[in-house]
């Protein structure tokens, strides 16, 4: 009897750790860790403007990830040196494919227009997405937090509308 | 006591090694769940890591054979959203529902992935996967064995009226084939109105009507605002005679068997017994005559046959008076009489009597055809017009070979689908299921079929005209090929939709054009190498015509209306290239004018004149079976969600099929409340429908709007086969329906005595 | 700033529905099953209601386009818990779905019955998902939905007009249901423009607002139908 209290005992004790990893999981790493085919470097791509690579971000809501046509464009020969990483960026090559996974995310219920903020208000990119034109590797994590306090402070100082239906569609 | 306490403290080796564990298991438990939820997060993105990019490409709606220019609205080459086409002179930016849920027709998870063959038996719906080539292969040796047995005659094939150049080619191969035998259907016009347009003005062709300028509707059981003609126009007329002109509101009165949404919609609705219309038009007629209400100037110079002993005058004077014609039709005689006075004194006033589904047979047309011609209105301004040619490129002259010339004379059999089933032709090519879902004794051809060795269907999915197939050759849907349409007659102005695919082919499908011009090449019977040419070469002749732009803006159609009209034209274009990216740019082409009162032109009888003498004789509807066994009246309707298109496999159409009695998801019979309590039947009732072709179950909604002693009842479902949605509604009444044609083989629908039970159990 | 209306003119409107399936598509609402429209559970921001007055022969019918009234006082909005539903500055009432905790209080407020729960999760067939609009969420189970006047529609166009340079007119927006109706018996637009077409419309002697006594101060005008 007692022994059975005991493990009733450990067992409550595994469910609370587990809610606690799950909660610190979910706030702290919102996401899932992203890996990138290859490791792309931002800070030697830095004297190019972002959007010459990411297009869409002045005529669009979409920042767009490049494709490998962007990339093929200045790059004749494989930019990388080990020999998995060559085998990729071949392989892409021949496709005309490669597949960039997408960090920042936005939820499915809130309309976010690059255009809006980058062209029409002029927003710097790094204020969203921090100093990712210096990194030398891939994050699996976005940089900065976006949350919906962020953007409302923002909203707030510059006095844009911060009624709920412009952005949550 | 000391020492117990101090023992709980002590943390020994099992004890940690216990708590790592549980710990460590609850750490897993809590990832594990994190990396579960993100994954199932709601609010994930659904759409791809595209860039978003917003395009426009124009396309031609093929949910009926209305053929509106579409708009299509693609992100990233997914199409979005469809709607009108704002320069097609017929949709003008808008559409009806089915063109709203055409989507549903390109990404029908049930389309065909590609040609398939039968395996196992007819209708078990085996299917093995083939190639393009092997498929194309047996058809072609089938066909060829065929010929060179000296039988080319028994290849049939069952396609959908189609004027524009898929259907034209499909004629072609016939032709060059050497066979008669090509049965061309149309579900959304009454067959008996054309009979009657070449018996009255020895024109072989659909009427169009002037709608737009007309003051007073008097329809018979046309159902003007549900399937016929082309949904899209006739809601945008609608719309525009009752408030589009200024302190001048149109009149429309339906006369039909049952409050239909089109009746709901009307100024008036009469009530009449149902198969007894044209003797109402006739009583009408009579008063017209009587009172000296017709126009004696047209009939005196345009027409014969009006007097003498056997003439309409007499006939009508003598047959129909109103008070002969009240007791039958069951319009009282005051309405008769008012009627006609509102007819023949609102002018510009049109009659309409094309009912469909399946047809008010030929005495209606007839009786109509002459209302209109009594009261004037034939070739006039808001009257019965006779369309206007389309100039496209006939297809270059073709001399078809000895074998082909002897099968052309065999006489034709593909006259319906029941003597085409009793035929039994030794190959059949079916390029349109829409026949299935509303041909009257439709199971008798099915059965039929097990003794056809050898079916094409060119269905995009399995539905009923695919079933009984040994192949099926998959089409692109309309959204991702060429095509071109050509519609039915409609307000007498000719139309021609051209457009490009707007969207790569998602399947291995293949353009049943170019398939036809595959399997015609052997023949010789087509010089062109591609669907694409073909369309090129038919555009030639709107370019050499001298008339006509391409789709343009209301402002500048009614220019060059007013040009026309003057004698000027201006050409939109120096090259034909010039032309073609026009035409590709704008959608199609059309030519707006319409000449009234060239009568050389619309009266083409031996006489030059619009012939009263060619009366059919009206017979009393011949109700099948007994009234004591089958006490009701069968009506059939069908509805404008998804009346007339090719596969009803669309959810959202389905969704909305009834609205003027909550229908949705069914097949539904319609019960007068006094005739349902007789009955025993309640609002929503299951119930037992029987004809003497069999039974089946459907739910019953009591409707104030349903005649008594009549039963309503939804058809053109298709039912055999069909995709995972339709197959949840459609339970087959057309099976039901018994065929009896008239005088010129059209089906006619007034034929079915039912009777109506309540079945136990829900619906 | 703009005050957002619509004007119905039953006498043009032919109940033919490409409003009602003009809608779904556009706004990604997820088609029901038999099963889920036999309890009552399916979803339509606009469905064309039916009213059958009277017996046979002297039977009347009518058809109304139904939607979210927009109502100036909406009652929807003064029992959210959550704040989840609301009216903004230019008169259309919103619901943002994330906030939204499927109390259902105000689907049962609602004098016209067109707010809407998701009792299932909705789901397409995997082909027909390259069909949902990115424009629009997809909603998901428990939560209330309704009609936005494609307010969608308007954020994206007055960024073009933005974009562009120029002042947003109200003609460079319209509701998926006023674009797609071939008897052009909806208009759409900004009440306060006295130029506009709706304004118009609502000033006819046949305009009248359902359920008016209300206090509810609806922004969808009806013409009346008939003579």
């Amino acid at each position: 009897m007692r022994a059975v209290r005991n493990l009733l005992g450990w067992i409550v004790w595994a469910l609370l750790v587990a809610g606690a990893t799950l909660a610190i999981g979910v706030i702290w790493f919102p996401q899932l860790p992203v890996r990138q085919p290859l490791a792309f470097n931002h800070a030697k791509h830095k004297k190019m403007a972002c959007v010459v690579c990411h297009r869409g971000v002045e005529t669009g809501a979409w920042a767009t990830i490049p494709d490998m046509n962007t990339c093929l464009n200045c790059h004749a020969a494989p930019p990388v040196k080990d020999a998995t990483a060559i085998a990729i960026w071949s392989a892409a090559a021949m496709a005309k494919h490669i597949a960039w996974q997408r960090i920042n995310r936005i939820p499915d219920h809130v309309y976010f227009s690059h255009r809006r903020h980058v062209d029409l208000a002029r927003l710097d990119c790094a204020s969203c997405h921090g100093d990712m034109a210096d990194r030398t590797t891939p994050p699996a994590h976005p940089l900065t937090r976006i949350s919906m306090n962020n953007c409302l402070d923002c909203h707030r100082q510059q006095s844009a509308s911060t009624d709920c239906a412009r952005c949550h569609k | 006591m000391n020492e117990t306490a101090d023992k709980s403290w002590r943390v020994n080796r099992r004890q940690f090694l216990k708590f790592a564990a549980f710990t460590g298991a609850g750490i897993t438990l809590g990832k594990y769940l994190r990396d579960y939820a993100l994954k199932h997060e709601v609010f994930r993105q659904r759409w791809g890591e595209g860039p978003g990019l917003e395009t426009f490409a124009l396309s031609t709606c093929r949910q009926c054979p209305a053929g509106c220019g579409l708009r299509v609205r693609l992100v990233d080459g997914d199409a979005k959203k469809l709607d009108g086409n704002p320069l097609c002179p017929i949709a003008r930016g808008t559409t009806c529902p089915k063109g709203q849920a055409g989507l549903q027709v390109l990404y029908n998870p049930d389309r065909l992935l590609g040609p398939v063959r039968r395996i196992g038996k007819r209708g078990e719906g085996q299917w093995e996967r083939i190639s393009w080539k092997d498929a194309l292969a047996e058809v072609q040796s089938k066909l060829s064995a065929l010929r060179t047995a000296g039988n080319p005659h028994s290849v049939a094939w069952i396609a959908e009226r189609n004027d524009a150049m898929q259907g034209q080619l499909i004629r072609r191969f016939m032709q060059a084939y050497g066979s008669p035998n090509l049965f061309e259907f149309v579900d959304s016009r009454d067959a008996s109105a054309r009979a009657a347009m070449k018996l009255c003005q020895g024109v072989d062709e659909f009427p169009a009507y002037d709608l737009e300028n007309t003051n007073y509707i008097l329809s018979f059981s046309t159902p003007l605002l549900e399937s016929w003609l082309s949904p899209t126009w006739l809601a945008r007329q609608y719309g525009h005679l009752h408030r589009g002109r200024a302190e001048h509101r149109s009149r429309f009165v339906q006369v039909e068997s049952r409050l239909s949404p089109t009746a709901v919609k009307a100024d008036e609705w009469i009530p009449v017994n149902p198969g007894t219309e044209a003797v109402l038009v006739l009583a009408i007629a009579h008063v017209l005559i009587r009172e000296d209400l017709y126009d004696r100037a047209f009939v005196a110079d345009h027409t014969t046959g009006f007097d003498g002993d056997e003439g309409f005058s007499t006939l009508v004077l003598r047959d129909y008076a109103p008070d002969d014609v009240a007791q039958p039709t069951g319009v009282p005689v005051t309405t008769i009489l008012r009627l006609a006075r509102e007819f023949s004194t609102n002018k510009p006033a049109v009659a309409l009597g094309e009912q469909v589904p399946l047809s008010g047979g030929v005495a209606l047309a007839w009786a109509v055809q002459a209302l209109n011609a009594l009261n004037g209105m034939v070739d006039r301004t808001g009257g019965l017009l006779t369309q206007r040619p389309l100039p496209l490129k006939p297809l270059p002259e073709f001399t078809p070979d000895d074998v082909a010339q002897r099968g052309l004379k065999t006489p034709a059999f593909a006259k319906s689908l029941a003597v085409l089933a009793d035929a039994q032709p030794a190959a059949l090519f079916v390029s349109s299921s829409r026949l299935f879902a509303v041909a009257p004794e439709a199971g008798r051809f099915f059965a039929a079929t097990e003794k056809i060795p050898f079916i094409v269907s060119f269905s995009a999915a399995l539905d009923d005209s695919a079933v009984f197939a040994d192949l099926i050759l998959p089409d692109h849907s309309p959204l991702e090929k060429w095509q071109d349409a050509a519609p039915l007659p409609v307000n007498g102005r000719p139309v021609w939709a051209v457009s490009p695919p707007a969207l790569v082919p998602m399947l291995d499908t293949r353009h049943t054009g170019e398939v036809v011009l595959e399997l015609g090449r052997n023949l010789g019977a087509f010089p062109w190498k591609d669907f694409t040419e073909v369309l090129r070469f038919a555009a030639e002749g709107l370019f050499e015509a001298r008339r006509g732009i391409p789709f343009t803006t209301p402002y500048e159609s009614a220019w060059t209306n007013q040009l026309e009209t003057g004698g000027w034209w201006m050409p939109s274009a120096n090259t034909f290239d010039e032309f073609w990216e026009q035409l590709l740019k704008a959608g199609g082409w059309s030519d707006p004018i319409y000449n009234y009162e060239q009568w050389r032109r619309v009266l083409r009888t031996a006489s030059g004149k619009f012939e009263f003498g060619a009366s059919p004789k009206f017979q009393p509807p011949q109700w099948t079976a007994d009234e004591g066994e089958f006490p009701l009246k069968l009506k059939v309707f069908t509805t404008l969600t998804t009346g007339g298109v090719e596969d009803p496999n669309q959810p959202f159409l389905l969704e909305t099929l009834g609205p003027h009695v909550h229908a949705r998801w069914e097949d539904w019979v319609e019960l007068n409340p006094k005739t349902a309590s007789g009955l025993g039947i309640a609002n929503g009732d299951a119930v037992w429908l029987e004809t003497p072709l069999g039974k089946l179950r459907l739910r019953a909604y009591v409707f104030a709007g349903a005649l008594p002693d009549i039963a309503s009842v939804l058809i053109g479902q298709e039912h055999r086969a069909g995709g995972e949605f339709v197959k949840k509604v459609a339970r087959g009444v057309a099976d039901m329906v018994v065929y009896r044609p008239d005088s010129t083989d059209t089906p006619l629908a007034a034929t079915t005595r039912v009777r109506i039970t309540k079945a136990t159990g829900g619906a | 700033m703009a005050r957002w209306g619509m004007a119905i003119d039953l006498d043009r409107c032919t109940g033919c529905q490409a409003c009602v399936v003009a809608c779904k598509q556009e706004n990604n609402v997820p088609f029901s099953t038999p099963a889920q429209a036999e309890k009552g559970r399916q979803i339509s921001w606009i469905y064309i209601q039916t009213e059958i007055e009277g017996e046979y022969p002297n039977v009347k019918v009518r058809f109304r386009p139904m939607l979210c009234q927009h109502c100036d006082r909406p009652p929807c909005t003064f029992v959210c818990p959550t704040s989840a539903t609301y009216k903004n500055e230019e008169g259309i009432v919103a619901q943002i779905y994330p906030r939204c905790i499927g109390c259902r209080y105000c689907a049962n407020a609602c004098p016209y019955s067109v707010k809407y729960f998701n009792y299932d999760e909705p789901h397409w067939p995997k082909q027909l998902e390259a069909s949902l609009n990115h424009d629009v969420s997809v909603r998901y189970g428990g939560v209330i939905e309704k009609c936005t006047f494609c307010s969608h529609r308007l954020t994206k166009a007055r960024e073009q007009a933005d974009a562009e340079g120029r002042e947003f007119r109200d003609d460079d927006y319209q509701p998926a249901c006023v674009q797609s109706c071939p008897a052009h018996a909806m208009v759409f637009g900004d009440l306060d423009n006295p130029h506009g077409t709706v304004a118009a419309w609502s000033e006819s002697p046949r305009a009248e607002r359902l359920l008016e006594d209300l206090g509810t101060k609806p922004k969808v005008m009806y013409l009346k139908g008939g003579a």
